[in-house]
């Protein structure tokens, strides 16, 4: 019996004796940076997270709904609360504090746009790290080191660009700042000084040897190329000498030598516009509407080599479960639901094929503020009682609107947007139309449910050769260039299927900024840069007047088989803004509040954006 | 200032008492006037303990004449003068007191009170006798929690014990969680209290049947917790199980069988005023009313009960379409205890079924039942064995198997989708149905899912009925093996006790997945109605079930060595002490990262206490344990605790006192820690990951960026990326509540018991993700290193104040009552000062953890200010005569609320918001009251629960308009026409789209406080010589009602104020009738 206790206490005792080491579990796979960086498979992977983050854009900005396009004047949403962020920013029910369009509703949740300043910000501060090492990381070829650097590049004048647009000037970090960083002496810049930053990022990595212009196998889909280093220099310089961006100063000639510089070199390596459209039977000869539908644009010899850099939204889950007839079709497609519909606004702004003349006046469109009352430009050869006729090729590759031919699978029907027809207007739901219209860009022209037709649409263009032309075309004519900005957009439209014999010409500059702001409106429909456009146009002192007020059109079949065309105002009976987003305040997104109460406290200067 | 008034009073009264016991005892007794009819005889005698030994302090007084007493000296023997045949009163603390009447050399033979001296109070790794504890503890018995049907223990404590919160936050059969704070909260981290069963830690109680538990105990000051260190500062709740007792066996049987229903059921509005309210709405906001005069006209039809298609234009009660008014609920215990000198037992089986709400439809049309049900099954076996003398082993086995079946969509969208579908929807396909798909026209079923076109989203019916099923099964077996060897051979009094416990659990989910066919419709200019198909299916068939089953299992081991020894000294002196070393080591119930790493604690407890003579007391708690959280310099922790105590009522001034029966002041002071962060683990170490990408199986070769690259061998990264996820800090450790109690103990007469604690507890080094780093340097905060810089300081107080009197007729009675009160103060949180015209430039420090904040309304009347006090706008020129605009809530219309401009700048921005209210964490006044009587077989009891200082923000579905439906409290809004009619007006304008109202402010962040009749039960046992004869020795029949009425501050009347929003699976009201039978 004693033997026995004593091997309890013995055991009691060991038990005691239970050392520290029990608490020291170590898990698994945990790296230091250092370790990281001396191992070649590990530098691999660090660069990869430098694309960890990038955005989606198009229908990715809250369940399928594209915010910059729908606070444009181009567009509406039709999800009400559910796309709580154009609900408030219409009514201007949003503080910085809860600012809806910004906020990622769940930091795991890649898939839906916003909290860009904690994205890019995280994502530039890898790009530095990834920078800072590169030189002395375990990169065995040369080669690769030095692709790899120039791509970093790019991706951080790519990720500042983006911060430019949508928050205005931001501090230019070249290294990361580490935890113990003194922030009391950070300061914004200006646009320039930023801007300058990211084109010289961009010339860094066009030095490259190694940097590819177009990338030529799948395999390395979204790396970085030459292509996309010039659009983005491209953008900047254009962005910057835009009058609420320059600081008061003329740097005109100095964004037209470098977009100039772009649109040559691009068009000397490979990328140029398409022109040709392929299955003429199921775009009827459309080529601007059968561009957007192709996912062709890497590889040797690509048949689309206009695009220079294209989003992979669309991917996820797959998109048998969502193409875009489902997220934002016409009923008749058999969509499950609908998000951002075209204005009355954008589908007045498409030209007369014939005469190659705007249906409105250019320099003043709307006789009233409300848009209502249309002022129309003699001798378009417009014709008020069937208005969707003769029109800019465009606009159908554009717009789904009342009597819209379709493909269901291979049966031809029409889109009937009337009251009482197959995808009718509707002033409630998030079904059908509030405005008369539908989006079709990117649609293949043949997908859908009803006849159980799924497969990929057109992914989402962040760049495009198109896009360089008109950045030209208004840096040209912003600096005394204007031959050479009406060439390009005379060479858009051409694409467009305008004849020569129509080209657009102007004999002041004043004349010559209303045909290429007319122009980009129209060529750039539903690309998100309307709504950028309109801001960097208007000064910093001035309402973004264009989208106070947005129309629709209510169409009613009479007796006869005719139509009634009635315009009307959404969301507001006149009283009130249509939008609120129209304010001056809403140049730029508000910097989070909690971040400029942040910077504000250490450095003692505003960091907020004006008006927020 | 009150509160410290009613403080002084008391200590007043307390000092009144002491001294004039104290004074009047000086008085010679020969003086008074009592005294003048007789010769005093002087009357002597010994008192003795049972087994013969003379007790020593015992006191003897003169009844009636208390002051006149004396003690028994060191022999046992004491002298008296008193009057002739007067009775004389001994009393001896832990004995039975006895009344004899005087005479000379008398032997009075005291019987130990086992009821007092035996009394124990379960302790941290122990007991310890009732009348030693100075820690500040409480415990509820078996009996007590019997009196709730709550399925879910930790709600059955409800309004039991002071200094304990209970927030039961949904009613889903088997899912009703319960948020549990221990005297208040005082961290911005986990707030939980640990909780252990039987000595060991447990993760829940949820699933225990109270028939197996002998004591629930709540440990609460620093005296109490210490000896948990790094877990014990949240305090602990413990639960010891039931034991067999010597005697023969005890066959105990419960059955019990209850209706529940739905506590409050929103107060829906008929289709005809539903569709004027939505019409009013939306004019409101400037659009176009939805409903013209026809379709008002239809739904008015209803009102004849003869409606003019009613199919498409319905008049639907969601209520009835969804919920049943009643579920069934069973519960049945058998029980068996008792046993030999060698060997005890107590066997316990149990079952539990709780019915759900939903109107699910009938198993033979659907194939599965997707009810909400609850199926529990409970076994215990505890038992223990003496091998000889001084070895005795024990072995507690359970187990338990829950069966939670449910539908397969969450609870909150289903009742998102209840609350939010209008009287006016549709939702299933009618007789003679079309549908078109823009090609052509064909007939289609009736019964299939609509979804409402003016809504775009479907009701609640298919979620609950046609999306499948859900069957949940949790299993758990938990064995205790226990050693205690006395070790008095050593030395006196020295024991050892082993305990190896080992649970393992299980959790499998069936899901029972099915498509379902759902159709919208369009209405045609003629007035007829075309289906549209929304979901494809194959010949509108809802789809098959689709069977998938996902499982995990985890299991928990801890390890304890325990020595103790108590022994006393010189008759006087009582020490006792506790070593304990032990260890756990926990697998949890996680599928990924961290989680998946076993837990390891390590640590050993010490305690030691002196007392003198049960009158002085000491005692010391030490916890020294290691938590893997932090890194090895920071990993051990020593957690002191001091406290004292002293029974005034056993000094002589005190002793002859006819008021105070008992009198014991205890304080003590000590540090606990808390390591709870959630669920992140080793925060002092980088977290830097190779992780890998997914691949696409889909056959597109693109991928989402943000997976990086493909991973079949020819991307760049070979799929894999490298995550920061986390920054370590070497420095982080726990945090450390330091924590003072003082507690008194009263009783008065006999029957009348009191006894109130003041803490006062300070929470530092609380972990905090930095607030002040911006968020440009790139890290995430959750990247961003924690630190140890919260500060929180938390006090309160907690009164119990009991009375039962049993009178000459047989009546019994006795009345509880307990309340409690805690506040905290954030005192540091790293906090960013915001901008200087914000109104408050912090929004945490400063205030109560939880502090809602919103907009105050004004009610000021000022008419030149365009203010007529009611606190809304009149009309557009109060607008403009206030000056304000609205900024980020929306513009401003006749009939929205004004608010407060605080920081004077006429705009109405986030820059005026102010803190309303109380916190929503939780409430800082929790009481209780518990009455009870029985007569003659009957016996009575009703328990009223209540919270004060609560406050909570109400906001969405269910309360707001403009989240698509209209409710009772909308009635009462403010319109044009009602404004001018002087109707009642309590609530703003209605909008379909929010607005500046619909905020949260003083009018919806509203006063959560509430009474509730929480049991209630009549009870009736049968004469003993009536259940004799059937060979039964007790039979109880009662009727028991659980959560009977509510009293509640809240503006509607739709939900409960325990729910955090009214999209929760609502609280039950149970009625039940029960059988108690023991052989």
């Amino acid at each position: 019996m004693k033997r026995k206790i004593n091997i309890y206490i013995l055991v009691f005792l060991l038990a005691l004796g239970a050392c520290n080491k029990a608490l020291d579990v170590s898990p698994d796979g945990r790296l230091s940076l250092d370790q990281v960086f001396q191992d070649e498979d590990l530098t691999k992977a660090y660069f990869s997270s430098c694309f960890d983050y990038l955005p989606k854009k198009s229908l990715r900005y809250y369940f399928w709904t594209s915010y910059p396009v729908a606070l444009s004047d181009e567009s509406w949403d039709c999800t009400d609360g559910s796309g709580a962020g154009f609900a408030h920013a219409i009514t201007g029910n949003i503080t910085t504090t809860d600012f809806y369009l910004d906020i990622r509703r769940d930091v795991v949740d890649t898939y839906s746009e916003g909290g860009y300043w904690q994205l890019y910000w995280g994502q530039i501060r890898v790009i530095n790290t990834f920078l800072d090492r590169a030189n002395t990381a375990a990169i065995s070829s040369e080669t690769d080191r030095d692709r790899w650097i120039a791509e970093a590049h790019v991706l951080r004048a790519y990720l500042y660009m983006e911060l430019l647009k949508w928050y205005g000037p931001v501090p230019i970090e070249k290294n990361p700042y580490g935890l113990s960083f003194d922030y009391s002496e950070l300061i914004r810049p200006s646009f320039e000084e930023c801007a300058r930053f990211i084109v010289e990022d961009c010339e860094t990595a066009l030095e490259s040897e190694n940097l590819p212009w177009r990338l030529t196998t799948l395999n390395e889909k979204i790396r970085m190329t030459k292509g996309i280093a010039m659009a983005i220099r491209s953008e900047a310089s254009l962005f910057a000498a835009s009058v609420y961006n320059n600081g008061g100063k003329d740097l005109w000639s100095w964004a037209y030598t470098i977009n100039k510089d772009c649109l040559e070199q691009l068009k000397a390596n490979g990328y140029e516009l398409y022109t040709e459209c392929r299955n003429k039977g199921q775009y009827n000869d459309n080529a601007y509407m059968e561009y957007f539908t192709l996912n062709n644009y890497i590889g040797t010899s690509p048949s689309d080599k206009e695009t220079i850099w294209q989003s992979t939204e669309g991917y996820w889950p797959d998109p048998y479960t969502n193409p875009l007839y489902d997220i934002i079709g016409a009923p008749v497609l058999g969509n499950s639901q609908l998000s951002i519909v075209p204005s009355q606004e954008l589908v007045d702004a498409y030209d007369m094929l014939a005469t190659g003349k705007s249906v409105l006046d250019l320099a003043n469109p709307y006789e009233d503020e409300t848009h209502l009352v249309p002022n129309y430009n003699a001798n378009s050869g417009y014709d008020k009682a069937n208005p969707y006729e003769g029109r800019d090729p465009r606009l159908y590759a554009t717009v789904f609107y009342n009597g819209s031919h379709v493909l269901l699978g291979t049966t031809p029907a029409t889109v009937e947007t009337y009251v009482g027809g197959n995808s009718e207007i509707r002033s409630s739901g998030k079904t059908n139309t509030r405005t008369g219209y539908y989006w079709r860009k990117r649609m293949v022209n043949g997908n859908c449910k009803a006849a159980g037709v799924a497969g990929y649409d057109g992914r989402f263009r962040f760049y495009r050769l198109g896009k360089i032309y008109l950045n030209t075309a208004e840096a040209a004519i912003e600096s005394g260039n204007i031959d050479k900005g009406l060439e390009c957009i005379n060479e858009i439209r051409h694409r467009a299927g305008f004849s020569p014999s129509v080209d657009v010409s102007a004999s002041s500059k004043e004349d010559a900024r209303l045909l290429v702001r007319h122009e980009r409106q129209v060529e750039f429909a539903c690309e998100e840069d309307r709504y950028f456009d309109a801001r960097r146009w208007t000064s910093a002192d001035e309402n973004m007047e264009n989208e106070k007020f947005a129309t629709g059109m209510k169409i009613t079949k009479n007796n006869d088989d005719s139509f009634s065309y009635t315009r009307f105002i959404l969301g507001s009976d006149g009283s009130n803004p249509s939008k609120m987003s129209y304010e001056k305040k809403w140049h730029v997104y508000p910097i989070p509040a909690n971040e400029a109460a942040i910077l504000e406290n250490k450095t003692g200067k505003k960091w907020q954006n004006a008006g927020w | 200032m009150k509160s410290s008034y009613w403080l002084y009073e008391l200590v007043y009264c307390f000092c009144i008492g002491i001294i004039i016991p104290f004074t009047s005892s000086a008085i010679d007794p020969c003086d008074t006037s009592l005294s003048q009819q007789e010769p005093k005889i002087l009357v002597s005698g010994v008192v003795v303990d049972e087994s013969g030994e003379s007790l020593i302090g015992a006191t003897v007084v003169e009844k009636e004449v208390a002051v006149n007493g004396t003690i028994t000296d060191v022999d046992g023997r004491f002298t008296l003068s008193v009057f002739p045949n007067v009775t004389l009163v001994i009393s001896y603390i832990g004995y039975q007191k006895i009344e004899i009447a005087a005479r000379k050399d008398m032997r009075i033979v005291m019987k130990a009170d086992v009821a007092n001296l035996e009394e124990v109070v379960v302790v941290a790794y122990g007991v310890q006798k009732k009348v030693s504890v100075i820690g500040s503890v409480a415990s509820v018995n078996r009996e007590d929690l019997m009196k709730s049907s709550s399925p879910n223990l930790s709600s059955a404590l409800s309004g039991k014990l002071p200094g304990l919160t209970t927030i039961q936050t949904s009613g889903e059969p088997g899912r009703d969680d319960v948020t549990m704070f221990l005297r208040g909260a005082a961290t911005t981290n986990g707030t939980s209290p640990l909780i252990m069963v039987d000595g060991v830690a447990a993760e829940n109680m949820r699933s225990i049947d109270p028939n197996e538990i002998e004591s629930v105990s709540i440990l609460k000051d620093a005296s109490a917790t210490a000896v948990f260190g790094v877990r014990g500062a949240n305090g602990v709740i413990m639960i010891t199980t039931r034991r067999g007792e010597k005697g023969g066996s005890k066959i105990n049987t419960n059955v019990e069988f209850g209706m529940q229903e739905i506590a409050f059921k929103p107060e829906r509005l008929n289709s005809w005023d539903w569709v004027r309210l939505r019409n009013e709405a939306l004019v409101n906001d400037g659009n176009a009313p939805e409903f013209d005069s026809e379709d008002i006209a239809k739904y008015d039809s209803w009102k004849k009960e003869t409606p003019t298609d009613g199919d498409f234009y319905p008049n639907n009660n969601w209520q009835n379409i969804l919920f049943r008014n009643y579920a069934p609920m069973t519960r049945a215990n058998v029980n068996i205890s008792g046993g030999s000198e060698k060997l005890q037992y107590f066997i316990s089986g149990g079952y539990l079924n709780q019915g759900g709400m939903f109107n699910v439809e009938s198993k033979s049309k659907l194939g599965y039942d997707a009810q909400s049900t609850l199926d529990r099954y409970n076994f215990r076996s505890n038992i223990d064995y003496k091998i000889n003398q001084s070895v005795k082993v024990s072995l507690n086995t359970s187990s338990y198997l829950e069966r939670i079946n449910g539908t397969t969509t969450d609870m909150s969208t289903v009742f998102y989708n209840a609350l939010t579908s209008r009287p006016t929807s549709i939702y299933l396909t009618p007789e003679e149905a079309y549908a078109t798909d823009a090609v052509r026209i064909f007939p289609i079923a009736s019964g299939l899912s609509v979804e409402d076109p003016a809504n775009s989203s479907l009701s609640a019916f298919p979620l609950i009925n046609r999306s499948g099923y859900q069957l949940e099964t949790r299993s758990g077996i938990n064995i205790v093996g226990g050693l205690d060897i006395d070790l008095g051979f050593l030395t006196k009094g020295l024991s050892l006790k082993g305990q190896v416990s080992f649970d393992s659990k299980g959790i499998g989910n069936t899901i029972g997945s099915r498509s379902y066919t759902w159709y919208t419709y369009q209405t045609l200019a003629d007035g007829s109605h075309l289906f549209l198909n929304r979901s494809p299916s194959v010949d509108d068939e809802d789809g098959p079930i689709k069977l998938s089953k996902s499982s995990a299992s985890y299991w928990i081991v801890n390890l304890q060595a325990q020595l103790n020894y108590s022994r006393t000294f010189g008759e006087k002196h009582n020490v006792t002490g506790m070593f304990l070393a032990q260890r756990d080591i926990k697998e949890a119930n996680a599928s990924s990262g961290d989680m998946l790493l076993p837990y390891n604690v390590i640590g050993i407890a010490a305690r030691a206490t002196y007392d003198y003579n049960r009158s002085y007391f000491a005692e010391v708690n030490i916890g020294y344990n290691g938590s893997e959280q932090f890194s090895p310099d920071k990993r051990f922790g020593f957690f002191p605790a001091v406290s004292i105590g002293w029974l005034v009522s056993n000094e002589n001034f005190l002793k002859y006192n006819p008021v105070f029966k008992k009198v014991k002041l205890r304080t003590s002071w000590g540090k606990v820690g808390n390591d709870a962060f959630g669920s992140a683990r080793f925060l002092y170490q980088d977290n830097i990951s190779q992780v890998s990408v997914g691949t696409y199986s889909k056959g597109d070769r693109w991928l989402s960026p943000s997976l990086g690259y493909q991973s079949d061998g020819t991307g760049l990264g070979w799929g894999y990326k490298i995550t920061e996820s986390y920054i370590g800090n070497k420095d982080i450790t726990w945090e450390t509540a330091e924590k003072q109690n003082y507690g008194i103990d009263v009783s008065f007469y006999d029957d009348i018991s009191f006894s109130f604690d003041y803490f006062v507890e300070n929470r530092k080094n609380i972990l905090l993700v930095p607030q002040s780093t911006p968020m440009l340097q790139g890290l995430p905060s959750s990247a961003l290193p924690l630190m140890n810089k919260g500060k929180v300081k938390n006090h309160g107080f907690e009164m119990v104040l009991g009375y039962q009197k049993k009178l000459e007729n047989g009546l019994s009675f006795s009345a509880n009552m307990n309340f409690s009160y805690s506040k905290n103060k954030v005192l540091d949180y790293d906090e960013t000062l915001l901008g200087e015209d914000y109104a408050y430039r912090k929004r945490t420090t400063g205030h109560s953890l939880g502090q809602n904040w919103g907009y105050i309304i004004d009610y000021s009347h000022d008419m030149v200010k365009g203010k007529d006090g009611s606190g809304f706008f009149y009309s557009d020129e109060s607008i403009n005569l206030t000056g304000l605009t609205y900024e980020g809530v929306g513009t401003p219309e006749p009939g929205d609320f004004i608010y407060k401009d605080l920081n004077n700048d006429n705009i109405i921005n986030d820059r005026d918001m102010a803190p309303i209210g109380y916190s929503s964490l939780l409430p800082r006044i929790n009481y209780g009251i518990s009455l009870s009587a029985s007569l003659k077989g009957f016996d009575l009891s009703v328990l009223f629960q209540g919270v004060g200082k609560y406050s909570k923000t109400y906001s969405g579905a269910g309360i707001y308009e403009s989240a698509g439906n209209f409710y009772k409290m909308h009635l009462q809004r403010w319109s044009e026409e009602r404004y001018a009619n002087n109707e009642k007006i309590s609530y703003p304008r209605l909008s379909s789209s929010g607005g500046p109202s619909l905020q949260p402010n003083s009018f919806f962040i509203m006063d959560a406080s509430f009474l509730r009749l929480k049991n209630a039960e009549v009870g009736y046992t049968l004469p003993v010589y009536v259940s004799k004869k059937i060979g039964i020795s007790d039979v109880r029949f009662y009727l028991r009602g659980n959560n009977l009425y509510t009293w509640s501050h809240l503006k509607s009347g739709s939900f409960d104020p325990e729910q955090n929003s009214p999209t929760a699976y609502p609280t039950m009201r149970n009625y039940s009738i029960g059988l108690n039978i023991t052989f």
